[in-house]
């Protein structure tokens, strides 16, 4: 006995030293908390926002963005290029490169490098995420820029880019990670996507990475040559992947991690009163939609029952359903409702005069009634030619928000006279049958692109809208979104986006429900941290520690 | 004191409990079926529309409980069981029993039935709150029949304007036209506002009822694979054995998560899914026990005289399996329950017509922080199933032979 | 002569079990193979978005080859798999054998660290409750085991999370290693591993605690019961040396016809597990791969703990054979 328990106060005690004396220095060091796994970072292939995000400290692009709060839209500044200079019709544009960039081989950065990088974006073999979105530029036969009519190389620091004439051109159709020809071209084309060319090198960035461990974290290490290096800048930067979010909490709280996104609007309360964290809210450019198959004629997939295909129908939807009382429970106003997909940051092209409908009831049943929907039968449900309004709603399993929102819709449509059968279908199965329009009722969200690009959500073409799933047609929506692409006058423009979101939010192709924002915690030993609506993770070398 | 109680004393106990707490239900149960009767009387032909699965819900287990009650005090000094001695494992598999076969009157409320938000997130265990009905307006605006008033009161999905959960008693019923009564959430609310209570109890019937249906399936699997490889060996043994050996070698979990997440996630599908993928260990322990006995000679004249091979199977061989193969399939039903509640924790089973154990334990951890009743409480009732059913398994591996090993699969 | 004939009667026998384990893993590398061809979800999916070209969703999905015939598909993968070539993720565009190379040591070494945590705790029990029989570890033992045994995984592993990590803050809450473990000495390395590892561990271990102790305290009374021992004993024998090189070597036996199937459950258990404590396993790769449809990396994942599983299942029955003469009589009816 006695033994043992020597045994264990010595074991006690190696325990509690060893628990002591591995402290960790961090005072050069920031741990990132990321939801998803990073699959890649190599600039052709990066899918999420957060991938593209770290790229980008990887490899510099020729401009970078800002957003102007003021007039609620990006601005752009040169990164890469020195100078930037337009056409008066913006056709072209005469781009010079900084002469101080250069890669790890030594040599600079030139014309060359950039039209590489442009040819390998637009490859057809390459299948780059950018493929065939090359909507400005001449284009060959198989979607990839036409070299010769677009590029004008004019000495090896400056080069001409010409656009296809009268379209609406800006520094976003030039912004992409430039990549060194001397490596990338080394690779076979269709063989890119397996190299892991990415890597080993260094490119124009701050950072380069140092080591990367799949499912668990990538560590980024500054490097001296880059334009932006500075002897401030953090030395050692740490993506780390914790996709439960209750343990990205605790490690936040425990100070393992210094930021990290998608705080629950719970939390944020919490944290912020303990004076530790800053939160920041990005605002938003996320809404979650309640779909709702319009044109039923249209559509193969689905059943045609045509519940839907009324805008009157859709309205009085979205009118039994209390989404303020989602945005206030759930979202703690970390939220907003809205009326209409352009984003209230957009705020030089938000009509104001274009208002939420409201939650009414009432209102909504009498619609229904005039719609020819009663309770006929008395069951507490409405009918029409002895078929009862329900219809099964669809939403993808773990997402909380989602399931709230489904349960809400469900009680709140009941209370109308609507029943709803509530389906939580695992991600993969959800999307794959969302996109092939399978479903006659869903649950999902859109991001807003920043610039505002609204065709692929809301054009009647499927072939150019992959995003209107409710197969959504109106004339003189399709008219405003053509016009959009081609150079306009500014009040013009404007003008035709305000029409555009008093049209949509008139016939309602979807239930809008609300603007998510997305709260982010900064352990406050980290500085200078720039939450925009464009991205969380961007400028890190400007970061901080205190 | 304790060691003396009986089984049917326990029984008797727990119907009491049930009785003074659930008298409300029962109450408007019996209303129901007298409503239900009256209009069997006035206009039969409407009958059948009535049977909403709730009703038949309520209504068994309403019988279901009155016939046990009855058996109980009637039968207790002819049958030698229910005088035995109640150890602390018999009385947890007649409190599961119970939750098993009285569940709609058991729980207070549906599971899926969300309160008002503001009021009844998160209710710590035992807080009390007023439940607000509005009666005037309500009974003029609707033009519900006295049968679908009573069904109401006791399937409340939803909660309507004129049905709400307050903070304060609001007990003005000449002007607003409301009856307030005050309800306590036994083991409190979950951040969705919904009584945990009635989602343990509904959670638990789902889990003991895949549990169930998924060892049916095993059994039926396991013993026929088993016998005819045993029984007719060569070339049907080899592949059977392979095929075993096969669904051996992927962890019992993958298989299920691979199967779930590619078939589906709907109930049936997790049940077959559960009940398939455990075949193997009973495939191995009927086939070999088949072995032995086949040589034997009763066996061997059962053939003889021209049995068909299923009377041989039910008559000759099962009565002498029967220890090997309930041992292994009492085992197989504690994996089942594991697993199901962990596909429901990963989050691969996402099925919200219904509440699960795991998915609370679930929800639980993201809640952990602010509330630690909503992980605790189904902690604690898949912890007590377990241990009794694992009882019962060591029991019966006690009894029969030591051969049936304590290994999982 | 006849010794000749015996070895090599042995070998036949052998060949002929090794050959039945790659029947075995053929059925289940087809099983898993139709199973992925029938299943709902497209593993392209993340290129169907509206900011992308529509096409470039039908190249990928080409290139994945999911758009040649069945039997096609199923020709080439099994020729890819005799080259030893699982394919190519789909998610993270490597090699799958190196994704697997990537972390299959650590839950190997982490399996392989539990279950020899499981033999030297429940055999350090057996010896303690042996030495003082009646005791009351032996006593709260038979009546507290089946309440651990009855304990969920996520339930363990939550309540030390909640325990330990938590309010107590003496562990860390996820991980393997700090994220400074690369400047840390060879000591601070192992306790820094120690801390984060410890937690787990327990979980993953604790069933399988009880289970060797149930069953070798069983086997034990049993074999205590023999004959041979008990002579031994009344022989005057030293009653530990008797219990250390007699009664535990025949005890143990049987255990090794299980290891196999531990080593099945350890790999299912560790998902829970790897998923509580965020830890870059097999188990955790394998349950994204499926939730994303990455078939060459499910393939990859099932085949190498198909491989592992039936390893250990050959070496148990290449131990059984060279040292249970019955059983070898039975592998003759297989």
């Amino acid at each position: 006995m006695k033994v043992i328990l020597n045994n264990l106060l010595r074991s006690c005690l190696i325990l509690v030293i060893c628990l002591s004396c591995s402290k960790e220095d961090k005072s050069d060091l920031v741990v990132v908390g990321l939801e998803s796994e990073i699959q890649t970072l190599n600039p052709l292939y990066t899918m999420s926002e957060v991938e593209a995000n770290i790229s980008e400290l990887l490899f510099l692009g020729l401009v970078g963005h800002d957003w102007d709060y003021e007039k609620g839209e990006p601005t752009s500044f040169p990164v890469l290029a020195s100078s930037i200079v337009w056409e008066n019709d913006s056709s072209s544009v005469l781009i010079s490169l900084r002469n101080d960039v250069k890669w790890g081989n030594g040599k600079d950065l030139t014309a060359d490098d950039v039209i590489f990088s442009f040819d390998l974006y637009s490859d057809k073999s390459v299948q780059s995420r950018f493929y065939g979105t090359f909507y400005n530029y001449y284009l060959n036969k198989d979607l990839s820029i036409d070299l010769k009519k677009t590029f004008e190389i004019i000495d090896p620091q400056k080069f001409r880019i010409n656009f296809l004439p009268h379209r609406n051109t800006s520094c976003y159709d030039f912004d992409f990670p430039i990549l060194p020809k001397y490596l990338f071209e080394k690779v076979h084309r269709s063989d890119l996507a397996l190299s892991d060319t990415i890597s080993i090198t260094s490119g124009t960035g701050p950072y380069k990475i140092k080591e990367w461990k799949k499912n668990q974290y990538v560590k980024l290490i500054a490097t001296s040559e880059s334009i932006y290096s500075s002897p401030t800048q953090i030395k050692e930067l740490i993506f780390k992947i914790i996709p439960d979010y209750t343990s990205r909490l605790y490690q936040l709280k425990n100070n393992d991690i210094d930021l990290t996104e998608f705080i629950k609007p719970e939390d944020v309360e919490n944290l912020a009163s303990q004076g530790k964290f800053v939160l920041k809210q990005r605002t938003g450019r996320e809404y979650d939609y309640l779909g709702l198959r319009t044109n039923s004629a249209e559509n193969k997939n689905s059943a045609k029952t045509g519940l839907f295909d009324s805008p009157r129908i859709r309205k009085a939807i979205s009118m039994a359903i209390n989404r303020e009382s989602i945005v206030q429970e759930h979202l703690r106003n970390k939220g907003s409702l809205m009326s209409n997909p352009v984003a209230p940051i957009f705020s030089s092209v938000l009509n104001k005069n274009v208002n939420p409908l409201p939650f009414d009831l009432n209102e909504a049943k009498l619609i229904l009634n005039s719609e020819g929907w009663n309770d006929s039968n008395n069951d507490g449900y409405l009918d029409k030619n002895g078929n009862m309004f329900s219809f099964t709603l669809n939403f993808p399993s773990g997402n909380p928000l989602r399931e709230y929102t489904a349960i809400r819709i469900q009680n709140n449509l009941k209370a109308a006279g609507i029943k709803v059968e509530l389906k939580g279908l695992e991600p993969t199965v959800f999307f794959e049958k969302m996109f092939n329009k399978q479903f006659e009722a869903w649950l999902a969200g859109w991001s807003i692109p920043v610039p505002l690009n609204l065709k692929p959500y809301w054009h009647s073409d499927p072939k150019l809208a992959q995003g209107n799933l409710s197969s959504y047609k109106n004339k003189r929506v399709d008219e405003i979104l053509n016009a959009l692409d081609l150079r306009l006058p500014n009040n013009v423009r404007n003008n035709l986006i305000k029409e555009f979101q008093k049209i949509i939010s008139e016939d309602q192709p979807v239930v809008f429900l609300f603007w998510i924002d997305n709260s982010v915690a900064i352990n406050s030993r980290l500085q200078n941290v720039k939450v925009t609506p464009l991205a969380t993770i961007q400028k890190c070398w400007e970061w901080k520690i205190n | 004191m304790i060691k003396k109680i009986q089984i049917w004393h326990a029984v008797l106990i727990l119907y009491f409990i049930v009785l003074l707490l659930r008298f409300d239900e029962l109450i408007s149960t019996i209303e129901l079926v007298f409503k239900i009767f009256q209009l069997f009387v006035s206009q039969p032909e409407n009958i059948s529309s009535l049977f909403s699965s709730n009703v038949i819900d309520q209504l068994t287990s309403f019988a279901i409980f009155l016939m046990g009650i009855i058996f109980v005090i009637g039968f207790r000094n002819r049958i030698a069981w229910l005088r035995k001695k109640c150890s602390l494992t018999l009385f947890a598999t007649i409190i599961l029993a119970f939750i098993f076969l009285y569940a709609p009157i058991l729980a207070p409320y549906s599971d899926n039935l969300q309160f008002n938000l503001p009021t009844a997130k998160r209710l710590a265990p035992l807080s009390g709150r007023y439940l607000v009905k509005m009666i005037d307006e309500y009974s003029t605006r609707s033009s519900k029949s006295q049968y679908q008033k009573a069904e109401e009161t006791l399937f409340r999905e939803n909660v309507t304007p004129d049905y709400y959960l307050s903070e304060i008693l609001i007990n003005n019923q000449n002007s607003i036209g409301s009856e307030s009564t005050k309800v306590i959430f036994l083991l409190g609310t979950d951040e969705y506002g919904r009584d945990i209570l009635s989602r343990i109890i509904y959670a638990t019937r789902y889990s003991l009822l895949i549990g169930i249906i998924a060892i049916f399936i095993t059994g039926l699997i396991g013993i026929t694979l088993g016998f005819i490889s045993g029984y007719f060996g060569k070339y049907a043994d080899i592949l059977l054995n392979r095929i075993a050996e096969m669904f051996l070698a992927v962890p019992f979990i993958f298989l299920v998560i691979l199967c779930v997440a590619f078939l589906g996630d709907s109930l049936s599908t997790v049940i077959i899914v559960l009940g398939v993928a455990g075949w193997m260990s009973l495939f191995k322990i009927v086939r070999s026990e088949v072995l032995k006995l086949k040589t034997r000679d009763h066996i061997v004249t059962s053939r003889m005289i021209g049995m068909t091979l299923f009377n041989q199977l039910a008559k000759e061989f099962l009565p002498l399996l029967l220890p090997a193969v309930l041992t292994n399939l009492t085992f197989q039903f504690a994996y089942i329950i594991i697993a199901e509640s962990s596909l429901s924790f990963l989050g691969i089973t996402g099925n919200y017509s219904h509440s699960s154990l795991g998915g609370m334990i679930q929800q639980g951890f993201l809640n952990l922080n602010e509330a630690w009743w909503i992980i605790l409480f189904p902690t604690l009732i898949i912890t007590l199933i377990f241990y009794t059913v694992y009882n019962y398994a060591d029991k019966l591996r006690n009894m029969g032979t030591k051969q049936i090993s304590f290994t999982m699969n | 002569m006849e010794n000749k004939l015996k070895m090599k009667k042995k070998w036949i026998e052998i060949l002929s079990i090794f050959f039945s384990y790659v029947l075995t893993f053929w059925l289940l590398i087809s099983m898993i193979f139709i199973l992925l061809r029938l299943s709902p979800g497209d593993p392209a999916l993340k290129y169907l978005s509206p900011q992308l070209n529509s096409h470039l969703y039908n190249y990928v999905k080409s290139s994945y080859g999911l758009d040649k015939s069945v039997f096609e598909q199923y020709y080439l993968f099994i020729y890819n798999l005799f080259r030893g070539d699982f394919g190519i993720s789909y998610n993270y565009r490597v090699p799958v054998s190196s994704m697997i190379v990537e972390t299959a040591p650590f839950t190997i070494s982490f399996s392989l660290v539990s279950f020899l945590m499981q033999v030297a705790i429940s055999m350090w029990i057996i010896f303690y409750v042996h030495k003082h029989k009646g005791n009351w570890l032996e006593k709260s033992l038979n009546k507290i085991s089946l309440f651990l045994y009855s304990l969920p995984t996520m339930t363990v592993g939550l309540a030390l999370i909640f325990i330990f990590s938590l309010q107590l803050g003496l562990f860390p809450l996820a991980d393997v290693h700090s994220t400074n473990f690369e400047e840390l000495n060879i000591f601070q390395k192992l306790f820094d591993l120690v801390k984060h590892l410890t937690l787990p561990i327990i979980t993953l271990s604790l069933p399988g605690i009880i289970i060797f102790y149930n069953y070798l305290h069983g086997n034990i009374e049993a074999t205590e019961k023999k004959s041979f021992i008990k002579f031994m004993i009344a022989n005057g024998f030293d009653k530990n040396i008797v219990f250390k090189k007699h009664v535990i070597p025949n005890s143990i036996n049987p255990l090794i016809s299980i290891l196999g199937t531990e080593l099945g459950i350890l790999l299912g258990g560790a998902v829970i597990t790897e998923t509580l404590f965020g830890l870059p396993g097999l188990g955790r790769l394998t349950v994204t791969a499926i939730l994303t449809r990455d078939y060459p990396l499910i393939i990859g994942c099932v085949f190498f703990s198909g491989v592992f599983v039936l390893a250990a299942n050959f070496l148990a029955d290449l131990y059984k054979l060279k040292h249970d003469v019955q059983l070898r009589e039975n592998f003759k009816n297989l």
